[in-house]
């Protein structure tokens, strides 16, 4: 079998998973707290240096690495970079400056956001606006019937008095987040004290680059003509082979 | 199929529908008592997906799958308060709604607005209904009624109704404006005309005494057309944007399509 066409192929469906990823970034790039993605692909010369590795030392046959070349994706890595930070003078928006997350209790268990535009429940606890309860360190967040004020370090006052604190929080193994809806994640491991500033009465805007995606999306357009040109001219050149070699 | 195609036509649906919500703002700038709508644009479900590698590793990605818009709530933010010096302008300083009634018996919710009199079904008295022929109530939900010879009235910050020719009443007893608020008044179903109704997800009315009511005055629509205009560009760079991306989507599809010759 012609091993050239498949891995053309592998990498036109590695190109179709970088436009489906660039596709839900610019979908998002007015979401509050979303993070762009970024597709990682594993390359030819690595998957082929495994598989000569893997045949060496456990024996397998050439065959195998022959059969699966190309590119594959790799991972989709959310990037967590600051995004900006802006100003929407409504005292019900919250977000960080620096590291960290709010967390969240959801149907599914804890969640964490970067950014929240809050309401009140019928019960007079604080929710994100999808209903899910707020988390502070005395848990659920009661508010009633009274305007509230947020510091810095996430400490709610009511008229001057202590209510609780945000749970703010960070992981050291970031990878290990995995994105839920809503613009919150899962937790990673490592659980630790946030070091960002809580900040009343912003938002954080999506950290997606427009003109970072438009390139991508030209890029990713061209590479795929190029590949199935290619694909194209290796068929051409089986066709001479199967119906053209036996004829005078 | 390629999922880029349909992540970019949930950005197209959604911030169509969010321009609507910021049309309807714009038309309504100079309605006194509106309050804004607000879309909430939030990132849609993730696909996880599995691939596995020669050797037998796998590795586990997601994919997102767009945006929608998880609510559009009204805005009860304070409007502008405007000076007419009419006798039955009520306006809100603050968070909440007073009560008015049709009718049916049918209570509803409103900032303020025009009231004025018209005679009551009972002999001598007379009640204040507003533009749209709703009456106002007191605290117990009664139509407020005074005496029909009576042109002097006024209204206290507090809601407290006092007029000419009244008996006098013992303390505690005074008629009162209903005015309430609601745990989540975003979630407040809007009849129009400045009239609200409570709903499963607004939560029941509850006594509050954190507004003033003031008497004399109108309050304008909250809509702030800087903001609109700005929200109003952005929707449509971003409908531009995901619609290239819908058409290189579509030219991926057509490449592929014809990778055959």
């Amino acid at each position: 079998m012609d091993t050239g066409i498949k891995m053309l192929g592998s990498s036109m469906q590695y190109l179709k998973q970088k436009l489906d990823t660039a596709s839900n970034n610019v979908s998002n790039m007015d979401t509050p707290g979303y993070k762009k993605d970024t597709v990682i692909g594993r390359s030819f010369g690595t998957v082929l240096s495994d598989a000569l590795e893997s045949r060496i030392t456990k024996g397998y046959n050439l065959g195998q690495f022959y059969n699966e070349p190309g590119v594959y994706v790799d991972e989709v890595y959310t990037d967590f970079l600051q995004g900006p930070v802006e100003q929407t003078e409504d005292p019900w928006d919250v977000a960080i400056h620096g590291d960290g997350f709010f967390t969240i209790d959801t149907d599914i268990g804890p969640l964490y956001k970067r950014s929240m535009s809050m309401r009140k429940d019928l019960a007079g606890f604080l929710v994100t606006d999808t209903g899910d309860r707020v988390v502070g360190e005395n848990g659920h967040i009661f508010i009633g019937d009274n305007d509230f004020h947020i510091e810095e370090n996430g400490t709610i006052r009511v008229g001057g008095q202590v209510v609780d604190r945000l749970n703010v929080v960070d992981f050291a193994n970031r990878e290990g987040m995995e994105k839920a809806q809503n613009g919150a994640f899962t937790g990673g491991g490592g659980m630790v004290q946030a070091t960002g500033a809580v900040m009343q009465g912003f938002i954080e805007s999506s950290n997606v680059e427009l003109s970072e995606e438009m390139t991508n999306l030209i890029e990713i357009s061209n590479k795929f003509t190029t590949n199935q040109k290619l694909i194209q001219m290796l068929d051409g050149i089986n066709n001479i082979s199967s119906n053209r070699l036996g004829k005078v | 199929m390629i999922q880029g195609f349909y992540t970019a036509k949930t950005a197209l649906t959604f911030r169509q529908m969010g321009m609507d919500v910021i049309s309807n703002n714009f038309a309504n700038i100079n309605t006194e008592g509106y309050k804004k709508d607000e879309a909430v644009f939030e990132d849609a479900l993730y696909n996880l997906s599995q691939k596995q590698y020669p050797g037998g590793d796998r590795t586990y990605y997601t994919t997102g799958s767009g945006t929608f818009i998880s609510s559009i709530g009204k805005d009860f933010s304070q409007g502008s308060l405007k000076e007419t010096g009419g006798n039955l302008d009520l306006a809100l300083n603050g968070p909440g709604f007073i009560g008015v009634k049709d009718d049916f018996d049918n209570l509803f919710y409103t900032r303020g607005g025009s009231f004025k009199f018209t005679p009551s079904d009972e002999e001598g008295f007379k009640n204040i209904i507003n533009d749209q022929g709703y009456f106002l109530v007191d605290s117990n939900e009664e139509k407020i009624k005074v005496s029909a010879e009576s042109n002097d009235i006024s209204i206290e910050t507090d809601g407290e109704v006092i007029f000419d020719m009244m008996e006098p009443v013992e303390e505690g007893e005074e008629t009162r404006l209903l005015m309430v608020n609601f745990n989540n008044p975003a979630m407040l179903l809007d009849y129009g005309e400045g009239r609200f109704g409570r709903s499963d997800l607004s939560g029941a009315p509850y006594i509050t005494e954190r507004s003033s009511v003031l008497q004399g005055y109108k309050e304008m629509s909250n809509v702030d057309l800087a903001e609109e205009m700005t929200d109003l560009i952005l929707h449509q760079r971003i409908f531009q944007l995901n619609s290239k991306i819908v058409q290189t989507a579509d030219e991926l599809e057509s490449v592929s399509n014809n990778l055959r010759k």
